[in-house]
């Protein structure tokens, strides 16, 4: 069930007199559940059992670590969660890629191995790190273990964000869930208007697909300037598409009173990859800095065990995005990235550096990073070696061939990614574009100027075009 | 009251600002000139005969409409019988033509309604060839099909939400919404993709209008053949003995019984009446109706049974319709000559006060040549025109075509060229007077009436004459 179909719609207006029902009676969480699981089981009603078995997995087992104060049980029952939890992710998500990899690198037994033919569970991976995420802080003392397994399960799969994030920490979903915020006008307002928006970003989004689509499917052919605009547009595309979908998720979930941790905040404008990262999928980069570079040792360590660390975390959520040698690539080079990031910052080029006028060093930064960025997703939308090699092969020819703005983009297309560009850089450090308070404030006209300019225009770009799959539904 | 207060005062700016952006946006699409998407049907050259249909019935009543496939879309003019019936009648009757490619006996409720969206003719004239019983199922790529898919499919299976769905449609923001986002973001209309029906005109009364021929005689020859021998008719004791039910159940499958009921309902609840007009491909009229006794009696009992269903009036004009080869475009279509020509003959049958026509007058016209040819100055859209009544230098003015299928004419010296019946070729220079229409005058001519000319477009590669591919649309003859 696609947020930009009419079959959300009246599932979304059915729901809502039951959630509005649901909150005098305080049984939220029991109305929230129940939508969630004809949200989730629309697509394919099996894999709800999948999506309860963690949910009954992490909840128990948190009550038994919590229960406990002898180390090794509770080592012992946090272990458990983490490996039934992850061997479901790896079995649906990544068995077939360790077979193959078996399979080519010719390990005995493995070409006697069978690959099953499985179907990806839409947002294992999302719910499958907050689920973990939820024992984990039981683990270390964070927060108490939630004793409602109806709370739980709709913690764990709340439809605004349960396909592809944000992904929410307890501490900061649960207690809405149990408690929401009143609905008032400037809230739901404020929800639509961001609703709104997203819907736009992902109408761009889709409509730049449009063009980059045909030059991926025929690299061979394709002139080297277009495949170098094409990597480009694809991380336009990609930034669109994912940032369109957190917006509309946190835009339904405000209406609801329940507010989602922001997930991007103008990443294309960071000038450096540490900068990058705090402001790119920043529910993903915080739960791997906590759960994953922190418990490696973080930056208490040496600097080579850090750069270690931040390899380390970043290849596994290179992997995290997808079961392919592409996506280690893509997060081994983010690794890199912030390796030579943070050994420049430590080195004495970067106090050198600072000699510079701030307004040089932050462009110079900018572009660095953007490139960089941008030439990493090339690996993230080539699956293939043979595609890789020959983007780079074309990278190459375009870079010797003189001519490096030889690209025509329609500019009706650069207007509205332009549109986009300029919402960023004005609002790069708030929070969302359409903020609450700003819609019971005498800017209200301009907000819903705004607002329905963005879903009108966003109905035009989608018009008469089949309704898309969002990118980040198959991580 | 407090709280009712503060609701509006948040809430009436914000609807403001949303529905002003939106009305400025709808006001600046009305304004542009956009191509045809067919953003509710699917279909582009359906939903632009809609847009017809509707500026039609604003002008006035629709007193009859035309349902079919091609072979009425393009074999039957709905202008020529709005004249003869008015002519006849004393008073105005207009006929519309909502034929459309491929459409089967099961498409017709679908476009039934749609025309009742726009108007409720007091005539439904269902115009159809008898064919082979389908399989009970929807193909790929037919027009139910690709309705089922489009936005109108909702209607098609709520018939409820055909009128909200049409407001809805027509809000200019939506039904042009895909081809001003195609100019506004690509630069070009790159969902627009170029079709058939595109390469001909089509009538303020929704006939689309042939002036070519583009088959041979041996193509002809071979679909008659076939046609003549596919389908075995109900002995005469079964037709006697069986139920009307069992009989349509030969010839229809349930799809198509499913829609005669649906037509009988609408029609019923409309106050309209049913005319069963039997049109055959083209190639059953070449060079003179079928006589094969089989055939003649099984062509009976399929109409027969088709009317006895619907409740409606037969008329099977077309056994005494003798097609010459310039009224037919290909083996199953004819042309605007052969439309007209069959029209005549169902007007003296719908209306005792229209007189049959004579026997049909000797036509003389170049020998056609078989499609493709050898012969250069021959392309796909070569017209044929009436020769002129008049006598002395005259000038032939061609109104061509001109879309998204149809490159403009290229800047480069053009002629316009005639092949007489006596099959000699005589050319004048072209001049173009306007995007869309080009004239030449030729200083003397075999004057008509009763003679055909073949008229081309071309132009002078390396000595020689070749055709400018340029379907035309229209032309006149003037002093």
């Amino acid at each position: 069930m696609l947020f930009q179909t009419p079959t959300f719609l009246i599932f979304f207006l059915v729901f809502l007199p039951f959630y509005l029902v649901a909150r005098r009676r305080h049984a939220v969480p029991l109305v929230v559940l129940a939508a969630s699981q004809v949200f989730y089981g629309w697509w394919d009603w099996r894999f709800l059992f999948l999506l309860w078995t963690t949910i009954f997995t992490d909840f128990f087992l948190a009550q038994r670590v919590a229960a406990t104060d002898v180390v090794w049980k509770r080592k012992l029952f946090l272990a458990t969660s983490f490996t039934i939890s992850l061997s479901l992710l790896g079995f649906f998500k990544y068995w077939n890629f360790f077979v193959a990899t078996a399979v080519f690198a010719r390990l005995p037994g493995a070409g006697a191995a069978h690959i099953p033919s499985l179907v990806l569970p839409v947002g294992i991976s999302f719910y499958t790190f907050q689920s973990l995420s939820y024992i984990f802080d039981v683990y270390r003392g964070v927060h108490e273990p939630e004793r409602n397994l109806v709370t739980y399960a709709a913690f764990v799969s709340y439809f605004p964000q349960l396909i592809a994030g944000p992904i929410q920490r307890v501490g900061h979903l649960l207690p809405q869930l149990v408690q929401p915020a009143p609905v008032t006008v400037e809230r739901v307002l404020s929800g639509l208007a961001l609703f709104a928006y997203g819907f736009f970003l992902k109408a761009v989004g889709d409509a730049i697909a449009q063009l980059i689509n045909p030059v991926f499917s025929n690299l061979d052919h394709a002139p080297p300037s277009t495949v170098v605009a094409s990597i480009f547009g694809f991380g336009l595309q990609i930034y669109f598409d994912f940032n369109g979908y957190s917006q509309m998720a946190r835009g339904i979930s405000r209406v609801l009173g329940i507010e989602l941790t922001t997930n991007f905040r103008a990443p294309y404008l960071a000038t450096s990859f540490r900068q990058f990262w705090t402001r790119w999928h920043i529910t993903l980069s915080q739960w791997l800095r906590d759960y994953v570079y922190i418990p490696l040792g973080g930056n208490r360590v040496g600097s080579l065990m850090r750069y270690r660390n931040l390899m380390l975390t970043m290849l596994i959520g290179g992997l995290w995005h997808g079961a392919g040698w592409n996506f280690v690539i893509w997060g081994g080079l983010h690794g890199t990235y912030l390796v030579a990031n943070t050994a420049f910052d430590q080195s004495w080029l970067s106090r050198s550096a600072a000699a510079l006028p701030k307004a040089l060093r932050a462009g110079l930064g900018w572009a660095v990073t953007f490139v960089g960025v941008m030439y990493a997703w090339l690996y993230f939308r080539i699956g293939t070696f043979h595609g890789a090699v020959t983007a780079n092969r074309k990278i190459y020819e375009w870079l010797t061939s003189g001519h490096l703005w030889p690209w025509s983009v329609p500019s009706g297309l650069a207007l509205l990614v332009g549109v986009v560009l300029v919402i960023d850089l004005v609002r790069r450090n708030a929070a969302d574009i359409f903020p609450t308070e700003l819609v019971g404030s005498r800017l209200a006209l301009a907000v819903g100027g705004l607002a329905g300019g963005f879903f009108t225009v966003g109905l035009i770009l989608l018009a008469a075009t089949p309704a898309q799959q969002f990118i980040y539904f198959q991580f | 009251m407090a709280r009712v207060r503060h609701l509006v005062r948040t809430l009436v700016p914000f609807l403001v600002g949303a529905a002003a952006f939106a009305f400025i946006l709808n006001s600046v699409v009305a304004a542009q000139h956009l191509p045809e998407y067919g953003s509710w049907t699917g279909i582009r050259p359906l939903e632009g005969k809609l847009q017809k249909l509707d500026r039609f019935a604003s002008h006035g009543r629709v007193d009859a409409l035309v349902l079919g496939s091609s072979i009425s879309d393009f074999g039957f003019s709905a202008k020529l019988l709005s004249e003869q019936m008015t002519a006849a009648t004393g008073k105005p009757y207009r006929v519309f033509n909502l034929s459309t490619g491929a459409a089967e006996l099961a498409t017709m409720p679908t476009l039934y309604r749609l025309a009742r969206t726009v108007a409720k003719p007091r005539t439904l004239l269902i115009t159809v060839p008898e064919e082979i019983k389908r399989p009970n199922v929807i193909s790929p790529l037919s027009p139910d099909y690709i309705l089922r898919k489009a936005p109108i499919g909702t209607a098609i299976a709520h018939p409820w939400l055909f009128p909200f769905e049409k407001w809805f449609f027509d809000i200019p923001l939506v039904h042009y919404g895909a081809p001003f986002r195609d100019r506004l973001v690509f630069g070009r209309y790159v969902h627009l993709a170029s079709q058939g029906s595109d390469d001909y005109a089509m009538d303020d009364f929704g006939d689309s209008v042939s002036l070519s021929y583009q088959t041979s005689r041996a193509d002809l020859s071979a679909l008659r053949v076939s046609h003549d021998t596919m389908l075995v008719p109900l002995t005469q004791h079964r037709m006697s003995t069986w139920s009307q039910h069992a009989k349509l159940e030969y010839y229809f499958n349930d799809l198509d019984i499913d829609a005669m009921a649906q037509l009988r309902k609408l029609t019923a609840a409309d106050g309209c009446q049913i005319v069963i007009i039997a049109h055959e491909v083209a190639s059953d009229y070449y060079p003179a109706p079928i006589t094969d006794p089989a055939y003649v009696r099984l062509h009976h009992q399929f109409f027969t049974i088709l009317a006895n269903q619907l409740h409606a009036r037969l008329i099977v004009a077309g056994e005494s319709f003798k097609a010459q080869q310039y009224m037919i475009m290909d083996s199953v279509h004819l042309n605007a000559y052969g439309a007209d020509a069959f029209t005549r003959l169902i007007a003296a049958a719908l209306t005792p006060s229209i007189a049959k026509p004579a026997s049909q007058p000797v036509v003389k016209f170049p020998t056609l040549p078989d499609t493709p040819s050898s012969d250069v100055t021959l392309g796909n859209f070569a017209a044929l025109v009436e020769a002129p009544k008049q006598k002395g230098a005259l000038t032939l003015r061609l109104q061509i075509l001109r879309n998204q299928a149809i490159p403009p004419l290229p800047d480069v010296s053009l002629r316009v060229m005639l092949r007489l019946p006596d099959n000699t070729d005589i050319s004048a220079p072209a001049r173009l007077t306007s995007a869309t229409t080009i004239e030449a005058t030729f200083a003397a001519l075999p004057p008509g009436p009763n003679q055909m000319f073949l008229v081309r477009i071309v132009y002078e590669a390396g000595g020689r004459l070749a055709a400018q591919n340029q379907p035309v649309a229209a032309y006149t003859w003037s002093k």
